[in-house]
């Protein structure tokens, strides 16, 4: 890993900060640093005595094989196109687009490229999914016929309001099936199936819930229901519900596998039926399994692991020249399913195809597809964050949510 | 045991001599008495009235004519809704095991059935009194987790090929037909019961057999397994999941809007695990507690019976509201919700998961629209108009998987079968 660093460039300044450490390990070394946010900007060049830009244009002439886009949610796309426009390698935080148009775009602009593109989807790499990837890829469990995968997040009004800065913030106009890719890229990963079709269902705010002093006009939560490119189905659930947690279930042709919902959730449980039994199997094995490579520098990173292979995976497919397995394709699949999960929903849970962006002719059916329920984007022909149409926040709600973004000095959303 | 229990013996009837001979044993602790049994199979039931010392039938016109309180009926899966309405229009009180109707049109002439007859009527769906599903229904109803938000309820049962033969004698037997999506009420009933929700459209999709599956000598025509995804009457979303999937178990939990609950998957299944957020937490409660709860009344009878406690309580609470002239909580009502989930599933699992509606056949207008809608997937049915009973259409079981069938029909004595 030591042969000519890779210079990296991070947008964001959060991610930055945490990127620094975890660099130098996988033979990336952070060089510029780029955010609107001035103040902490400056604060932290001259800490880890990097270039700081607030202009992205200025930033992208910096001498910088790669960029780490880790600005807001749904802001990602035109930010990776301009990146790889200027011969740079990009890696994504989730998602990698915000509409069907950005998503031809995308694929288009890594192709012509030639650069590598990934997103930096880190639940595949906690160690129990890539645990059932090995069990999976090895037939420990035969063919996927239906599969769970569920990323639970709740919070508290005041939790929400204080990483939710501004109504117009990304999280308070997010719609319920958006944030899917942490509950559906472990089973991609494990399965390398992919999704051709997705049926949801949104579950909307509750009056009963004593928790809604936050400025969110989106649903609670949704199901998405994934038919898969075998034809198996898979289940995926999220986000704001109560019962905190990751979990994932592969039901196969041959056993069952999936992490653990009680106690240590790193480990995986495996079972088979007493029929299928091969020798040397149990009917149910519990354990803890390793990392498959550098499992010490794994245990030190953020995310169960997961911030250290997606760094990890991200350089090596640089200095191989290869792209990587969480690719442009597979990102967009796995964006595009709360795309048109969302359009699901609002239709009452309705067929919708998962379009094959690989495939130029389909690219060519979406790419005026500018179809988005963001804040930004509102107006005739576009739908409102939240399936039952759009919603009133109460003054006590807003009151509360001003109150703590003044506390925590973001009195410029005010 | 209680006075009004022991008051007056409720004379049973059985249709189905494997339920009759487990009946026999339980029916004293709840006050009933079984008088009369009822099946095709001539041999086994006149041994069976022997050794019982009870009247055998094979005639049920006859057996209706018995003198007797009320029919337990555990024929075949599909075919209770016919019986029921007989039994019933012969002034009997009934209990049928699942499912209640083979289609919507028998779900409208069960629903008037039962109103007209005055009857008791109950579905003897046992997996919501299993001691975790009841325990949950008492933290939901203390409020424990708030209003239902999102819920799962899965009933999975892997059979491998000789599994299966045992279980379906003859190429036309009804599991070797049933669609994926009708064997949902142990999935669903838990759900309904613990939150009093009910479903009122459903999207599904169904998971077919795969060539890769390790029981290749499966006689099949259906879909392995299904997915359905629920729409309940506060706007909470539940999904069910089964059955033929691998990874044997029973499994239910609910999220609501101050809480989360499950039976626990690993170790004993009856454990109750709860939880709360910490912004959530009330004196005394705890942000996880795993626990095995009891039952809430005659848990030394309940430990007794089979299906974890839930065969007890169906003859209990079947027996209770005969004595108090009152229809219990699984009432033809819900027995028609959770039933009809199934067949609407499969319409839309062949629609690629499109919304149907669950019909409320509680509302006599909404039973005149589907009082003629005699949708069927089971081989009887088999004609212009009705749907196979995989999604992906007609299936074919190969010749080998019929010669090793036949083989298991064989052995087990059922040679009636094999021509």
């Amino acid at each position: 890993m030591t042969t000519g660093k890779i210079r990296v460039g991070v947008v964001g300044v959060g991610r930055g900060s945490s990127f620094y450490g975890g660099a130098q390990v996988v033979g990336m070394e952070l060089v510029a640093i780029c955010d609107v946010w001035e103040e902490r900007l400056l604060q932290l060049g001259s800490e880890l005595g990097v270039a700081t830009y607030t202009d992205y244009d200025r930033f992208l002439e910096h001498d910088l094989d790669a960029v780490i886009l880790a600005n807001f949610f749904h802001q990602h796309a035109p930010f990776a196109i301009r990146a790889l426009e200027a011969g740079k390698h990009v890696m994504s935080e989730v998602s990698a687009c915000k509409t069907l148009a950005e998503a031809a775009a995308l694929a288009r602009a890594v192709e012509k490229s030639g650069k590598i593109y990934m997103i930096a989807e880190n639940y595949p790499y906690f160690v129990y999914n890539q645990e059932m990837r090995r069990l999976y890829q090895e037939g420990a469990v035969g063919e996927l016929q239906f599969g769970e995968g569920e990323y639970i997040h709740p919070f508290s009004s005041q939790e929400h309001n204080s990483i939710s800065p501004g109504l117009d913030h990304w999280r308070n106009n997010i719609p319920a099936t958006y944030y899917c890719t942490h509950a559906l890229a472990p089973i991609m990963y494990i399965t390398d199936r992919r999704p051709t079709s997705v049926n949801a269902l949104c579950i909307p705010q509750s009056s009963a819930d004593k928790e809604r002093l936050h400025a969110r006009v989106a649903d609670q939560a949704s199901t998405i229901m994934c038919r898969m490119d075998n034809e198996a189905v898979v289940t995926l659930n999220g986000v704001v519900l109560r019962g905190h947690g990751n979990w994932y279930r592969i039901h196969g042709t041959r056993g069952q596998m999936e992490n653990m919902r009680t106690g240590d959730p790193h480990r995986v449980r495996l079972r088979h039926e007493h029929y299928d039994l091969l020798e040397g199997e149990e009917a149910e094995m519990i354990y803890l399994p390793e990392f498959p490579v550098s499992p010490e520098l794994a245990q030190r990173a953020g995310h169960g692991g997961g911030d250290f292979f997606t760094n990890y995976h991200f350089a090596e497919a640089i200095r191989n020249n290869e792209q990587p397995y969480l690719n442009v394709y597979r990102a967009l699949d796995m964006t595009i399913v709360g795309i048109q999960a969302y359009r699901s929903a609002l239709a009452g849970g309705a067929p919708f195809e998962v379009p094959d962006m690989r495939d130029e002719a389909v690219r060519v059916r979406y790419e005026n597809d500018h179809w988005s329920p963001f804040y930004e984007d509102r107006g005739p022909g576009q739908p409102y964050p939240a399936t039952q149409g759009p919603m009133t926040l109460s003054d006590e709600a807003v009151a509360y949510a001003r109150q703590v973004w003044q506390e925590i000095g973001r009195g410029d959303v005010l | 045991m209680s006075e009004a229990i022991q008051e007056r013996k409720i004379r049973v009837g059985v249709v189905g001599v494997g339920r009759g001979s487990s009946f026999y044993g339980g029916a004293q602790a709840v006050g009933m008495e079984l008088v009369a049994i009822c099946d095709v199979w001539e041999e086994r039931v006149q041994q069976l009235g022997q050794e019982f010392g009870v009247a055998a039938y094979t005639d049920y016109d006859q057996f209706l004519q018995h003198d007797m309180d009320a029919v337990i009926l555990a024929n075949y899966f599909h075919e209770h809704a016919p019986f029921a309405v007989r039994a019933l229009e012969a002034g009997k009180h009934v209990m049928s095991e699942t499912s209640a109707c083979k289609t919507l049109k028998e779900g409208v002439a069960l629903a008037r059935a039962v109103e007209k007859s005055g009857k008791i009527y109950m579905m003897a769906e046992n997996y919501p009194y299993f001691v975790y599903n009841q325990e949950m229904r008492r933290l939901y109803q203390e409020g424990q987790v708030g209003e239902l938000q999102f819920g799962e309820g899965e009933y999975i049962h892997p059979c491998s090929a000789e599994e299966m033969a045992v279980l379906g004698p003859g190429l036309a037997h009804w599991r070797n037909h049933r669609a994926a999506t009708y064997y949902c009420t142990h999935a669903l009933a838990p759900i309904m019961f613990i939150t009093d929700r009910r479903p009122t459209s459903v999207n599904a999709l169904c998971i077919p057999f795969m060539e890769s599956d390790s029981q290749k000598l499966l006689v099949r025509h259906n879909d392995s397994a299904a997915t359905i995804m629920l729409r309940m009457d506060n706007e909470a979303v539940v999904t069910l999941n089964g059955v033929t999937l691998r990874g044997h178990g029973n499994w239910y939990r609910i999220h609501g809007t101050r809480g989360q609950m499950e039976n626990m998957r690993t170790g004993d299944p009856n454990r109750v695990r709860l939880r709360h957020e910490s912004y959530d937490l009330l004196d005394g409660e705890e942000l996880e507690k795993i626990y095995l709860p009891e039952f809430p009344v005659h848990p030394d009878l309940a430990q007794k019976a089979g299906h974890g406690g839930g065969d007890f309580f169906t003859n209990y609470h079947f027996a209770e509201a005969i004595r108090k002239n009152e229809q219990p909580y699984l009432d033809v009502y819900r027995a028609l919700d959770m039933t009809i989930v199934g067949i609407q599933a499969y319409r839309s699992a062949l629609a690629n998961g499109a919304p149907f509606e669950i019909p409320d056949l509680r509302d006599e207008s909404v039973r005149v629209k589907y009082e003629n809608d005699d949708w069927s997937p089971f081989f009887e049915d088999r004609g212009p108009g009705q749907p196979f009973p995989s999604y992906q259409g007609e299936k074919k079981p190969s010749e080998e998987a019929v010669a090793y069938a036949r083989s298991v029909w064989k052995r087990i004595g059922r040679e009636d079968v094999l021509s």
